[in-house]
C-alpha cells in the first residue's frame, strides 16, 4: 500500500489505533468517523470521475489501511457498511460540495444516533427499570464506555451502591474506569480476574458488562477475560447484564473464540512478565524474557473471547431489554427498520 | 403507564387499592366471574372505566385510563397478573390512537378490543386446554400439578373427556395463610373421575420420581420465558429439574408481560426484605403469593399458537408490538 494515498488524519489515527490509544468499540467508530469527516471535507473528485464511485475506493482505501494497524472492530464495521451506504446512493447530480456536507452530516447523525442517543437511552432504561438497586454490589470487568456511563449516572440518581472493579493483564483497562468511577466518588473495589472466584465481602449481586459484538446466537464478544466473569457470576448466580448498543448486534456466528480473534503483540505478555520482582536470591529472570530464543515456546495474547448465551441474563440495548436468545430476532428487526429509514 | 416504576414496598402514602372505586370494581368483577383469569377480570375492570370516563378529549382519557390502571398496579396479589392487564391495555390504547378527532368512535374501537379479549378468554383457555391434551398428557401418565390453575385443570378435565387413563399428584400449596387452593383441585378433578392424590408440599421429593411431567398454570409470563406463578412453583421447578422431569407451563398469550426479573426478588413488591427474622409468626403473610421460575427450569410453554420454547416468549412479544 502507497502510504502517501493516505489522507495525514487517517495515519495519525491508524497510529493512535495501533497503539491503544483509542481502544473499545464506541472510541474507534467515533474517532474513525471524525477523521473520514475531514477526509470528505479536504476530497475532491478527479476530472471524469463521478463522486459517489470514486469517494468509495477512497473510503475502501482508508479503511483497508486502519485494518493493517488494528483489526476493524464490529462497531467500526457497522459505521464503513453506513457510510458506504449513504454513498452509493448519492444522486450523480449533486454537486461534490453539497453531496460532502450532507455526509459529513449523516456520520455525525451516526454517532449521534447509534452511541451517543443510544447510551443514554440504554442507561435511561436501567435505571428507570430499576435494575440497579440500593445496596447493589456491582461486578465488571475491564473498561467500557457505556457500562461507565451507566454507573456515573446510578450515581447521580443517589443510588447507594458498590463496584467492583475487575481486571487484567496485560493491558489493564479497568484501571481506566476505575479513575472515572473513584474521580465521581463512588465506592469501588480493584482486584485481578484472579481474585473474582474469591469475591464474597463484598459479595456481587450482579455483574454489568459491556460488548464488542452481540452475535446472532446471544453470544457476546468482548475483551478477553469477560467470559471468566460471566462463567463465575453464573456459578455464584448473580445475573449478568451486557449493555450493547443496537449497532454491534450482527448476524455472526463464532462458535469460539477462536474462530475469529485477534491477536496481540506477544511483547506485552513478555514485558509484563519481565517486571516481575527478582528474588531475593538474585538472578531469577522470567523464562518469558528470552522466549524469542526458546524454539518450544510460543506466546498467546487474544484480545477477544466468547461469553456464551447461556451464561447472559440479560442484554440491554437502546431497544430495551433483550434475552440472548432473541439477539437474533431484534438484529433482524433493527435491519428493516434501518432499511426503512 | 408500563414506563413507570414499581412502587416499592415500603410505599404507605399510595391508598390501599381495594377501597378505590377502581379496585372496588376489579374485586366485584371477580366475585361475578370467577372463572376469569386475574388479567381478563382486569382488562374488563379497565374496559368498565372508559365507559364511565368523562374525558372529554382523547389525552384526558389515556391519562385518566393511565390513573386507573397505577392504582390497579397497587394490588400485590396476582400483582403480574394485572401489569400484564395494564400493558395489554395501554397497547389497546396506542393502537387506536389514529382517531384524535373522533373521541367516541376512538372509545368504541378500545372497548370493542377489550371486550373481544374478555369475550374469546374461555376459547382461548379451552384451545391451550385442547392442545395440552392432546400433546401433552398421554396414556398412563402421572401428572404433578400444584395449586389450583384454572386452564390445568381444563385440561386435565378434557383428557378425561378424550379418555385418557392418567393420575394426578396435586401439591396443595400451602402458602402460609388461608386455604390451600390444592384441594380445589382434588375436589373438581375427583368430580370428573380422575385418579387424585392430594399430597402436602413438603412429600415433593418423595414423589418426584413417580411424575411424568409436571403441569402448571402462569399468573404471568415474563419477556425472557420465565414464569411467575403461584408460591412454590420455582420449588417444583427446582426438584423436576433435578429429577430430569419435564415441566410445562400453560399460559394464555395475554399473560406474556413486559417485565425482565434478573432474580427472585426483582419483581414488583418482591423485597428480600419481607422474610421477617423478627421472630413474629406473621411474618409468612408478608412474603408474596407468587415465585419467579427462571427460563432454564422450563420445558415447554403452551399458548393458543401452540407449544414453544421459553426462548421464543421475547420474539413472539416483539412480533406482537407490530
Amino acid at each position: 500500500m502507497k502510504w502517501t494515498t493516505i489522507h495525514p488524519a487517517v495515519l495519525n489515527l491508524g497510529l493512535q489505533y495501533a497503539e491503544w490509544g483509542i481502544a473499545g468499540g464506541n472510541a474507534r467508530c467515533t474517532a474513525m468517523l471524525n477523521t473520514f469527516a475531514r477526509v470528505i471535507a479536504d476530497y475532491t473528485t478527479p476530472p471524469h470521475q463521478t463522486l459517489s464511485r470514486h469517494l468509495t475506493s477512497v473510503v475502501s482505501r482508508h479503511v483497508d489501511f486502519l485494518n493493517t494497524t488494528r483489526a476493524l472492530s464490529t462497531s467500526m464495521k457497522a459505521a464503513v457498511r453506513f457510510l458506504k451506504h449513504e454513498i452509493s446512493v448519492l444522486s450523480p447530480d449533486l454537486p461534490d460540495e453539497d453531496a460532502k456536507a450532507g455526509l459529513i452530516a449523516q456520520m455525525r447523525s451516526f454517532v449521534e444516533a447509534k452511541i451517543d442517543f443510544a447510551d443514554k437511552a440504554i442507561v435511561k432504561e436501567t435505571l428507570d427499570k430499576g435494575k440497579i438497586r440500593p445496596g447493589d454490589v456491582i461486578l465488571t470487568y475491564g473498561f467500557s464506555s457505556v457500562v461507565n456511563k451507566l454507573l456515573l449516572k446510578a450515581h447521580a440518581r443517589k443510588i447507594p451502591f458498590r463496584v467492583v472493579v475487575a481486571d487484567a493483564r496485560p493491558k489493564f483497562e479497568g484501571q481506566r474506569l476505575l479513575a472515572s468511577l473513584v474521580a465521581a466518588g463512588i465506592p469501588c473495589s480493584y482486584c485481578l480476574l484472579t481474585a473474582v472466584p474469591s469475591l464474597t465481602a463484598p459479595r456481587p449481586t450482579k455483574v454489568i458488562l459491556g460488548a464488542s459484538a452481540v452475535l446472532a446466537n446471544g453470544s457476546i464478544m468482548s475483551r478477553a477475560g469477560t467470559a471468566s466473569v460471566a462463567l463465575l457470576a453464573r456459578m455464584a448466580r448473580a445475573p449478568v447484564i451486557v449493555c450493547a448498543e443496537n449497532y454491534k448486534f450482527t448476524e455472526t456466528l463464532r462458535l469460539d473464540a477462536f474462530v475469529w480473534n485477534e491477536l496481540g503483540d506477544s511483547e506485552e505478555l513478555s514485558a509484563a512478565a519481565a517486571t516481575m520482582p527478582v528474588t531475593s536470591t538474585g538472578g531469577h529472570v522470567s523464562v518469558l524474557h528470552n522466549w524469542r530464543d526458546i524454539a518450544s515456546l510460543k506466546l498467546l495474547n487474544l484480545h477477544y473471547d466468547i461469553t456464551p448465551a447461556e451464561d447472559v441474563t440479560l442484554i440491554i440495548s437502546e431497544s430495551g431489554f433483550i434475552p440472548p436468545s432473541s439477539a437474533y430476532m431484534v438484529f433482524k428487526e433493527i435491519e428493516q427498520n434501518v432499511s426503512l429509514a | 403507564m408500563s414506563s413507570s416504576t414499581p412502587p416499592s414496598a415500603t410505599t404507605t402514602s399510595r391508598p390501599a387499592p381495594e377501597t378505590t372505586p377502581v379496585g372496588r370494581a376489579l374485586q366485584r368483577i371477580q366475585r361475578e366471574h370467577p372463572n376469569l383469569s386475574t388479567t381478563v377480570a382486569a382488562i374488563k375492570t379497565l374496559t368498565e372505566c372508559i365507559q364511565i370516563s368523562k374525558a372529554a378529549t382523547l389525552s384526558e382519557l389515556i391519562k385518566d385510563l393511565e390513573a386507573q390502571a397505577d392504582i390497579l398496579k397497587l394490588f400485590r396479589h396476582q400483582n403480574v397478573a394485572i401489569v400484564a392487564a395494564c400493558d395489554l391495555f395501554s397497547r389497546f390504547l396506542r393502537d387506536s390512537h389514529h382517531d384524535v378527532f373522533n373521541l367516541d368512535a376512538t372509545k368504541e374501537r378500545i372497548i370493542a378490543a377489550g371486550n373481544d379479549l374478555v369475550d374469546k378468554s374461555d376459547e382461548t383457555r379451552a384451545a391451550i386446554a385442547r392442545h395440552a391434551a392432546k400433546h401433552i398428557i398421554q396414556e398412563d401418565d402421572v401428572v404433578l400439578v400444584h395449586s389450583y390453575s384454572r386452564v390445568v385443570v381444563r385440561a386435565l378435565i378434557h383428557a378425561r373427556r378424550e379418555n385418557t387413563r392418567f393420575k394426578v399428584i396435586i401439591c396443595e400449596g400451602h402458602a402460609g395463610r388461608g386455604r390451600a387452593l390444592g384441594h380445589a383441585t382434588a375436589a373438581e378433578l375427583r368430580a370428573h373421575g380422575i385418579p387424585t392424590a392430594l399430597i402436602p408440599d413438603t412429600a415433593l421429593g418423595y414423589v418426584i420420581d413417580t411424575v411424568s411431567f409436571i403441569l402448571v398454570g402462569a399468573e404471568g409470563v415474563v419477556q425472557n420465558g420465565g414464569l411467575v406463578n403461584g408460591l412454590g412453583t420455582f420449588t417444583i421447578a427446582l426438584v423436576a429439574k433435578s429429577a430430569s422431569k419435564p415441566f410445562y407451563v400453560m399460559a394464555e398469550s395475554y399473560k406474556f408481560v413486559k417485565l425482565f426479573p434478573l432474580t427472585q426478588y426483582d419483581l414488583p413488591f418482591h423485597d428480600p426484605a419481607l422474610i421477617d427474622v423478627s421472630g413474629s409468626d406473621a411474618s409468612s403473610s408478608r412474603l408474596p403469593g407468587a415465585d419467579y421460575t427462571p427460563p432454564p427450569f422450563i420445558t415447554l410453554i403452551v399458548t393458543e399458537y401452540g407449544a414453544f420454547s421459553p426462548g421464543r416468549v421475547a420474539d413472539v412479544m416483539i412480533a406482537m408490538t407490530h
